[in-house]
């Protein structure tokens, strides 16, 4: 027999006899919440994009639930297509649907006919299966103008230590079709008809490029994941997981070049005689671990959380997140967001491939692919509006920065930043309702 | 438990309130109303004597159109439950865990090894140890929807129905009336605010029946006691009260002869008596840390 | 299936085993959680912007995954 009970047992049974006494309203969110969102994205002179998001929960009864979560987004602007810039104008044939496409001379090459809609539905019911077991399926389908994906996944998680340890083990099987506009180039065949306007050093010239249409591409994707969470104390959790995921198929992105550049010694060195299509391997291989702790001190809730993620492709990075949620007077309440991420490059990158050397069997000049380091800091307002409902703005600004560029390009590419800091701003308005 | 759906009710005055008394739970029930109109007395009284007796009706373990009756005799299926009785079960679950195994609605069947008559007595060992694999709440299956009682168990809603049936219908008649209103029903007691009124009630002496010990002086909130003053046996010498442990099946060493507590309603005064008692000789330091106004008596 | 899924349960079982080991006395009791039920302590606290943020993270990245699955799904890639 304990003489030093906490004085909780007070609180709880206030709540529990509330709830007996149907002089509780079920609290907000008990029977589920709709949760919307709009995103308003602007990279700086690159891509813009609105992306509209609504996420249903509901609980059916005591055991079951589902989840319906649907977004649209639309995106128009200009991507680097992964060829270097030149002190002559450079022409393009996009296989993004454009009979072509100019860069400016000294500048990056910008594939400008980016413009797309995409539609994605996600649905899944959950299930107690018995009272420390809880068991969920569900099913995602997404439509783009060159991408369709499908998938399946399923999760089981069980409660131990009275509720204050959590192992969860989820799977998902997802199949991907993309479906390049104007067909998937053959990996490092030259873009055809692509004309460099002046200057020596003519073009592979026609022939090879062009993949003519034909079905789809396809790409199978495995995932697992398992998961621990702990009940530290009365104000500390903690979640672990270990991820691993498995893709396979045609991995390449089928607007992406790589430049072939003269190399030193020739008579233009660094500017680009051809333009070859890129090349990644058919398999990747992901995993990564994360650690989340969330922590309440004095009102204050603390969110913070790291990854550390590697792959086959010779990619490591380091993600560190975090969240404080800081409480108003009248429920409104102030969340200031800061994200730290850097990342290693992957083998086969490439900012550019030099005439005469040894074309690698895999080679991108994708900028997503190489090194470099980035910063996100955000802040949300949020304020309650009627019963149980909330709204919440947020502005956030995201920078890409880091050398990445290799040391002692050819020619003219010294005097050239290969990669210009990629910033975005971002505005978010957010409403929750309590069903 | 005789019932009493046919004896009607009384009404009369105490104080500047109507009263209105009857019999249910086998317990002398009392209603007390600030009103003028002697029709809107009657009315209420009918109310809380109909809601009374239904909840004795509905939660009684003899009554074979109650659903504790089902539940009791459902040969190990599952019985479905309507609402009322989910919020109850519900509410027994939370308690248990609450209390870490100390109340448990499934502990009736112990009662078959204890006679408490006030005389001493041997208790068969091999019957409670057999009893015992029959108690235990974590051993029931309740989804919210429907129980299923492992075959040889049994539910006892005795230590929750009075406490829960005076809240109910202090609830009721206060939504009726519009103004507060004092419910006892056999000294489960709720009052509920009625302007500045303050509810006197009196705490009653278990050595000496109908006197007073103390007064409480409320606003608004409930009373519960536990006790065993007229019931206990002795055993080796040694006085026990009629409060089993369900995780021993013995009643409870060193009780406190009389416990009252005031909580905000008379189920949460119910809990914590009845666990205070269970506490045995840390009954006083359990309710001191509950930082709730009690008495105790020993 | 229900095999696959018994094993699921067997080896959560087990890390939970070897887990418990060390912190099975960790943890609060069913009246100590009234911190840990506010909404800004669960898990999926902001979900929709979380799951935002994978998504821009995810096509402007090289890495993915962590809080949930890593996998395909756009061609943001």
């Amino acid at each position: 027999m304990q003489l030093n009970r906490p004085e909780h047992v007070r609180t709880a049974l206030t709540a529990f006899t509330a709830a007996l006494l149907g002089t509780h309203t079920a609290m907000a969110g008990d029977a589920g919440k709709v949760d919307s969102s709009l995103l308003i994205y602007s990279e700086t002179n690159r891509v813009k994009l609105a992306e509209g998001v609504v996420d249903l929960n509901k609980q059916m009864d005591e055991q079951k639930s589902y989840a319906l979560h649907l977004v649209f987004d639309a995106l128009t602007g200009a991507s680097p297509n992964g060829a270097t810039p030149s002190s002559h104008v450079q022409t393009f044939t996009g296989a993004s649907g454009h009979a072509g496409y100019s860069t400016p001379a000294g500048e990056i090459p910008l594939d400008s006919s980016f413009s797309d809609r995409r539609f994605a539905v996600d649905g899944s019911i959950s299930d107690q299966i018995s009272r420390l077991t809880m068991g969920s399926v569900g099913g995602h389908l997404s439509w783009e103008r060159d991408y369709a994906s499908l998938g399946i996944n399923g999760s089981i998680s069980r409660d131990f230590n009275r509720k204050n340890t959590t192992i969860g083990m989820s799977a998902a099987y997802n199949h991907d079709t993309v479906s390049p506009i104007g067909g998937a180039p053959t990996p490092l065949a030259s873009m055809p008809a692509a004309s460099v306007s002046v200057g020596e050093g003519e073009g592979e010239g026609e022939g090879g490029g062009g993949g003519g249409g034909g079905p789809g591409k396809g790409k199978d994707i495995g995932d697992v994941v398992v998961s621990l969470s702990q009940v530290l104390t009365r104000y500390t959790l903690v979640q672990m997981n270990y991820s691993v995921d498995r893709e396979s198929g045609y991995l390449n992105d089928p607007y992406k070049l790589l430049s072939v550049v003269q190399d030193e010694g020739s008579a233009a060195p660094g500017e680009p005689v051809d333009y070859l299509y890129e090349s990644r391997p058919g398999s990747r291989t992901k995993q990564a671990l994360y650690a989340e702790l969330r922590q309440y001190i004095a009102g204050t809730a603390t969110d913070v959380s790291y990854r550390y993620f590697w792959d086959d492709w010779g990619i490591r990075s380091h993600a560190v997140d975090l969240i404080e949620h800081i409480p108003l007077p009248r429920g409104n309440s102030l969340e200031p967001h800061v994200r730290w991420y850097s990342q290693t490059q992957a083998d086969f990158f490439r900012t550019y491939l030099v005439e005469g050397h040894q074309i690698p069997q895999y080679a991108s000049a994708d900028a997503r692919l190489t090194a470099f380091d980035a910063w996100t800091y955000g802040l949300r307002y949020s304020l309650p509006v009627g019963e149980g409902n909330e709204l919440g703005f947020s502005a956030e600004y995201y920078e890409q920065t880091g050398t990445r560029a290799p040391p002692n390009p050819p020619g003219i590419l010294k005097q050239y930043d290969l990669f210009p800091a990629l910033t975005v701003f971002m505005l978010r308005i957010g409403f929750t309702h309590a069903l | 438990m005789p019932s009493s759906s046919t004896a009607p009710f009384t009404i009369g005055t105490r104080g500047g309130h109507v009263v209105a008394t009857y019999s249910a739970m086998a317990s002398p029930c009392e209603i007390l109303i600030r009103t003028a109109d002697a029709g809107e007395a009657r009315r209420l009284a009918s109310l809380a004597h109909r809601e009374t007796l239904r909840i004795e009706h509905k939660f009684s373990r003899y009554r074979d159109d109650g659903v504790v009756h089902t539940i009791n005799h459902s040969n190990g299926g599952p019985v479905a439950v309507d609402d009322e009785t989910s919020r109850l079960l519900r509410y027994a679950g939370q308690c248990f865990e609450l209390s870490e195994g100390r109340f448990d609605i499934t502990s009736g069947v112990l009662r078959r090894a204890w006679t408490f008559d006030g005389r001493e007595t041997t208790p068969d060992r091999a019957l409670i140890e057999s009893l015992r694999a029959n108690v235990g709440w974590d051993r029931v299956e309740f989804d919210g929807a429907s129980i299923r009682l492992p075959r040889g168990m049994e539910i006892d809603l005795g230590g929750i129905g009075k406490e829960y049936a005076a809240d109910r219908v202090a609830d009721l008649l206060t939504a009726e009336a519009g103004h507060g209103v004092m419910v006892n029903l056999g000294g489960d007691i709720r009052v509920t605010a009625d302007g500045e009124h303050r509810w006197t009630i009196g705490i009653e002496d278990p050595a000496r029946d109908r006197s007073a010990l103390g007064q409480l002086d409320l606003a608004a909130g409930g009373v519960a006691s536990s006790g065993d003053a007229r019931r206990f046996c002795i055993v080796n010498g040694v006085r026990l009260g009629h409060i089993l442990d369900p995780r021993t099946g013995w009643p409870v060493a060193d009780a406190p002869r009389s416990v009252t507590v005031v909580a905000d309603t008379c189920t949460a005064a119910g809990f914590l008596s009845t666990l205070a008692m269970l506490h045995g000789t840390d009954a006083e330091a359990f309710l001191a840390a509950q930082d709730v106004v009690h008495h105790c008596v020993r | 299936m229900k095999l696959f899924v018994r094993i699921c349960l067997l080896v959560m079982t087990a890390l939970a085993a070897l887990w418990s080991a060390g912190c099975a006395s960790v943890g609060v009791d069913v009246w100590e959680r009234d911190v840990l039920a506010r909404a800004e302590m669960q898990p999926d606290h902001r979900a929709i912007d979380r799951a935002l943020d994978d998504h821009i993270y995810f096509s402007k990245e090289a890495s993915s995954g962590g809080r949930g699955f890593g996998g395909g799904g756009c061609g943001c890639n």
